[in-house]
């Protein structure tokens, strides 16, 4: 944004921040909605425990359906973006599509929870953890705008304090407290770092704006491997947030101990938010001199040791969610591919992967947490037998499993090939080897990652089962898995074509 | 809806019905997968033979239609196409699993448990194994290739014997490490091939997965190759040369599936634990992907690789028939027995893709079409012993000549084929490979050589086993009673008579194949051949 130094300046300013607001109405109604939920908590005096969650329910419909309504116009089609709150924000389609998504999954989120027994029973009174949960959605969606590094910052911690929170909700449990411990440990740690470097950033380049043209110039003044390291202190809030090494340790902790609606949530929307801000943060740096090739290979490595490390670490596990969890921190190892060809492919490959893995990810956790909820299995060598009483839930952990390891015809083969087709295009461009290693390590943990994730559906059909007691799958948790499974066949086969289309037409005018 | 379709589709029509059907009553679905698959064979015979026959070209009945296309902004298009078509080895594969599928499904009959889950995975498995064979895009193939694995890790592993789980997940790992990297080549293969009419039409780059634009013209040329992508001739990766790289590491993938020593150590225990029935498929029919992957990617894409390397290829195949004979003769189980000398056979199919000339390329397709009609007889004998007994131990049986004279008449032509007895099938197919090795180009002499050995220690082990098992006094030393060693049964001969009969008969007449395959597989040895003298050409 360029002001006239005159008089006039102030006027300009206010002007543009009040058409600003114009641009943010889904966020608008999130803290409406947020507002109204507390003074609804204070008038309700612990009676209609449903009101909550519907209500919040309803304001997400509408903030989604206007994130919808907005990505259907055609502003956003083109790619177009506009700086926000003097380039605070971005409002543009990659933005208003992760909107779309966080509030879809925070609707389901609500629903599981208004039903959970087990939430019910380990806390005493459910009306703040709607709330919260509101919270954090208002900052999952400033995340996925964010272009301005305070700002990024700022819904970073939007996100994380309402996270810690909710993991320490079901304070009957002790595993609650100590997740929700160590999640404030490594949540602080990690911001401080990447508060030091953005600190670092601003010296270096009098300011925090990404999309300002004196951000790029100041960097490139620089240069050097002293820059190379600011960033990488940068990068740790976001390596944090989307669970990958070294800032993983907090993941198995929190979504074994957190209410398991919660862990399901956490294992997708603040990934995604993550991975959102991650993307927006390359695609605006300059790639040149020590910011191309060797920021190209730190992610390199960092993908292969996070995949690899995660899913041999997952090959010991017995817990059923923590499992899940090393399996999610592989995934983000997987994904990290996609952003390190910093095109507009690699990108669209990038939204794709997250939204199947939205998908799978999810409903893995809620089915581990029907389990552990109904028939108290905590352990995947329990599951033994379960596809006599329960074939449908067998029939989905097939599909979910096999998604996840990425084999046809599961949408999640596809997700592992877009990424693939990116990186590949890249490397034929580019000729990075760290792209090349990247990809062939993700072959080699396709493989090693199937002992694991197979291992679940075939206990629950290989295996006899040695309680007689007949399984029930029904419930809340079994539909939405159901409706979930619908996209990762569907994708699996036919228009993800359009799908990714519509996607790198969301991301193509990204890098600024 | 073409042909080819329609042979794909019919099983998974049967599979959705098999979901329907009440699973009260087995015997319906049963026969609704017999019928199935017969009517698959029907369809091959009255449409897809005539069908083929009357056309003209390397590849006939194709099928073509657009499916998706990927926007790769400034670079161009990507471009997948659900494309089947059917040449000579094709058609004989196709022709092998359509015979193997009803047969199969008759020995199904003595699944007990969990029938309507049994029979579903049957039909999927054979609608994609059927497809491999069609697809002529390798996005397709893959997919197809890959969609085999889960029906089969679920058929060893729900119906299997005791160590069924570890077995599923053995070959599960060992063809999904095979088959993972061949992801990567597809890729760079997509990014390294332009399809040439599209591009023109549209205006702009489109890449492409389809087998045709990347074999070449036929006059040796890769006409539609990108300049200095990965996978041009001078494509390098660190060094090396990518499409060397690219040869192997499919190589491997397939070689892991054929199987060839040394990594042919799922097929044993995949074998012991599976139902008779999957060891039908197994054997017959899904080994033949292996072989046929070889000879229409690994070769028909990087035919100057192949071309250079064809005599360490040869070895391979040599190494494989010696060393899987000789462990066949130390067994002390029928089935490893037989799975042992599966991989001994199979063999042959390396040995003769190395010779790189029409006959010995003709004696692999051949000896594919071969094997999977005598490996299907040969594990069906073994379950015609294991259902009465639930015992395979060689050592168990004797004389069984006296007690079970008809069962033996069926070893005999199917051990006597497969030892490879002038008259029955296996013989001409190992003489093809073996005269074609002989003359191969790149193919030192001793290796052929070597492999009339293994011949020789198949009819050891063949004639040792029958000598144990059915001369002599009759005598049963296993734990079930004596009475439950019948003859052959109704339903027994419907499978094994059909199969003798086959044996015997392209024993005679092997025109009946081989003129069917004969000038479609030589014209692509001969694409293969000249196409790589052509791309090593200084």
């Amino acid at each position: 944004m360029i002001f006239g130094d005159t008089s006039s300046r102030l006027a300009e300013q206010l002007a543009h921040l009040s058409s600003s607001v114009g641009g943010i109405l889904p966020e608008l109604v999130v803290a409406g909605t947020f507002c109204l939920l507390v003074v609804a908590e204070l008038v309700r005096k612990n009676k209609r425990p449903f009101l909550l969650p519907y209500l919040g329910i309803i304001g997400l419909l509408i903030s989604g359906g206007m994130a919808a309504w907005l990505l259907g116009t055609e502003k956003y089609t083109a790619g177009d973006g506009d700086g926000l709150f003097l380039g605070m924000i971005q409002e543009d389609g990659m933005g208003r599509y992760f909107h779309l998504l966080f509030d879809f999954v925070a609707i389901l989120t609500l629903l599981v929870s208004a039903y959970s027994r087990q939430l019910k029973n380990q806390s005493r009174s459910l009306g703040e953890y709607f709330i919260i949960v509101l919270a954090m959605v208002l900052g999952l969606h400033f995340m996925s705008m964010a272009s301005n590094l305070l700002m990024m910052y700022l819904a970073l911690e939007m996100v994380s304090l309402p996270s810690y929170l909710l993991t320490a909700y079901t304070r009957l449990n002790g595993k609650s407290a100590e997740a929700a411990l160590k999640y404030v440990i490594y949540g602080s740690f990690s911001s401080g770092l990447m508060l030091y470097g953005i600190s670092w950033l601003y010296g270096i380049t009098g300011t925090l704006d990404l999309t300002d043209p004196a951000f790029a110039v100041g960097l490139g003044n620089v240069g050097g491997w002293p820059l190379f390291f600011i960033v990488l202190l940068t990068l740790s809030g976001f390596v944090y947030k989307i669970g990958a090494l070294p800032f993983h340790f907090w993941a198995p902790d929190v979504y074994e101990g957190a209410p398991y609606p919660m862990a399901a949530f956490f294992s997708v929307a603040p990934k995604a938010a993550g991975f959102a801000m991650l993307m927006r943060f390359f695609a605006l740096i300059p790639h040149e001199g020590v910011l191309g090739e060797p920021i190209t290979w730190t992610l390199a490595i960092l993908s292969v040791a996070t995949m690899t490390f995660a899913n041999l670490v997952a090959l010991r596990q017995s817990n059923f969610r923590r499992l899940l969890a090393y399996s999610s921190i592989a995934q983000a190892g997987y994904i990290l591919v996609g952003v390190m060809c910093f095109t507009a492919f690699g990108y669209a490959a990038t939204v794709f992967y997250l939204t199947i893995y939205l998908a799978m990810s999810f409903s893995a956790f809620l089915m581990a947490g029907w389990l552990s909820e109904n028939l108290g299995i905590e352990k995947v060598d329990d599951v033994k037998g379960l596809a006599a009483g329960a074939p449908i839930l067998a029939v989905l952990a097939v599909l979910f499993m096999v998604s996840l390891t990425g084999l046809p015809p599961t949408a999640g083969f596809i997700g592992k090939l877009e990424l693939f087709l990116a990186g590949f295009e890249e490397f034929q461009r580019n000729g990075h080897p760290g792209l090349m290693i990247a990809m062939i390590g993700m072959l080699i943990n396709t493989v090693i990652s199937l002992f694991y994730y197979l291992r679940i559906p075939s206990r629950m059909i290989f295996q006899n089962s040695t309680n007689k007691t007949p399984v029930r799958f029904r419930g809340l948790v079994p539909v939405i898995s159901l409706i979930l499974a619908f996209p990762v066949l569907w994708l699996g086969i036919i228009h993800y074509d359009r799908l990714i289309n519509f996607f790198a037409t969301l991301v193509m005018n990204l890098n600024g | 809806m073409g042909m080819l379709t329609i042979l794909i589709v019919l099983p998974l029509v049967g599979m959705l019905l098999a979901l329907v059907l009440p699973g009260k009553n087995p015997a319906v679905i049963r026969w609704m997968t017999v019928g199935v698959t017969v009517a698959q064979l029907a369809v091959f015979l009255a449409g897809v033979l005539p069908g083929y026959q009357a056309e003209a070209g390397a590849f006939r009945l194709v099928e073509q239609v657009q499916w998706i296309r990927l926007d790769l902004g400034d670079l161009g298009l990507l471009n997948i196409e659900y494309h089947l078509g059917m040449d000579g080895m094709s058609l004989v594969l196709t022709l092998l699993s359509v015979i193997i599928f009803p047969i199969a499904a008759l020995s199904s009959f003595t699944i007990k448990k969990r029938i309507k889950a049994y029979f579903a995975l049957f039909l999927l498995l054979d609608a994609s194994i059927i497809g491999v064979f069609l697809a002529l895009d390798f996005f397709l193939f893959y997919i197809f290739y890959e969609f085999m694995l889960l029906p089969m890790f679920f058929l060893i592993g729900l119906w299997g014997g005791a160590r069924r789980e570890y077995a599923a997940l053995k070959f599960f790992l060992y063809t999904l490490f095979g088959s993972v990297f061949m992801l990567l080549i597809m890729v760079g293969l997509a990014f390294s091939f332009t399809d040439p009419v599209l591009t023109e039409s549209l205006g702009r780059p489109v890449f492409t997965f389809d087998f045709l634009h990347m074999m070449g013209d036929g006059a040796g040329n890769l006409t539609n190759m990108v300049p200095d992508s990965l996978f041009s001739v001078t494509g390098e990766l660190w060094g090396i040369g990518a499409r060397d790289l690219a040869f192997w590491v499919l190589f491997i993938g397939f070689a892991i599936k054929v199987p060839s020593v040394p990594v042919h150590t799922w097929l044993p225990d995949a074998h012991v634990e599976a139902p008779t029935p999957i060891s039908v498929i197994l054997a017959g029919i899904l080994l033949k992907v292996g072989g046929y992957g070889i000879i229409r990617i690994c070769y028909g894409i990087f035919p100057e690789t192949g071309f250079a390397n064809a005599n360490i290829v040869a070895i391979i195949g040599v190494v494989s028939i010696l060393y899987a004979a000789l462990v066949a003769m130390a067994q002390k189980d029928l089935k490893s027995l037989i799975a042992y000398s599966s991989v001994s056979h199979m063999g042959f199919v390396l040995l003769g893709i190395a010779g790189l000339n029409a006959t010995g390329m003709n004696g692999a397709v051949f000896q594919m079409f071969n094997h999977g009609i005598v490996s299907a007889a040969l594990f069906l004998i073994v379950g015609v012993l294991y259902d009465r007994t639930h015992d395979r131990q060689i050592a168990n049986f004797r004389g069984l000549w006296h007690r079970a004279p008809r069962y033996t008449v069926v070893v005999i032509i199917a051990f006597f084929s497969s030892l490879g007895l002038p008259g029955l099938n296996s013989f001409v197919s190992e003489m093809l490979v073996l005269f074609g090795s002989f003359n191969g180009e790149m193919v030192m002499k001793i290796v052929p050589g070597l492999a009339v050995l293994g011949i020789l220690f198949g009819a050891v082990y063949y004639l040792r086993t029958f000598r144990k098992m059915f001369f002599g006094e009759f005598a049963y030393s296993g734990k079930e009673s004596i009475e439950k060693l019948t003859d052959l049964n109704g339903r027994e001969y419907l499978m094994l008579v059909p199969l003798c009969i086959l044996i015997v008969l392209f024993g005679i007449l092997p025109g009946l194949i081989l003129d069917l395959q004969d000038s479609s597989v030589s014209e692509l040895t001969t694409q293969i051949v000249t196409t790589a003298n052509n791309l090593m050409a200084p």
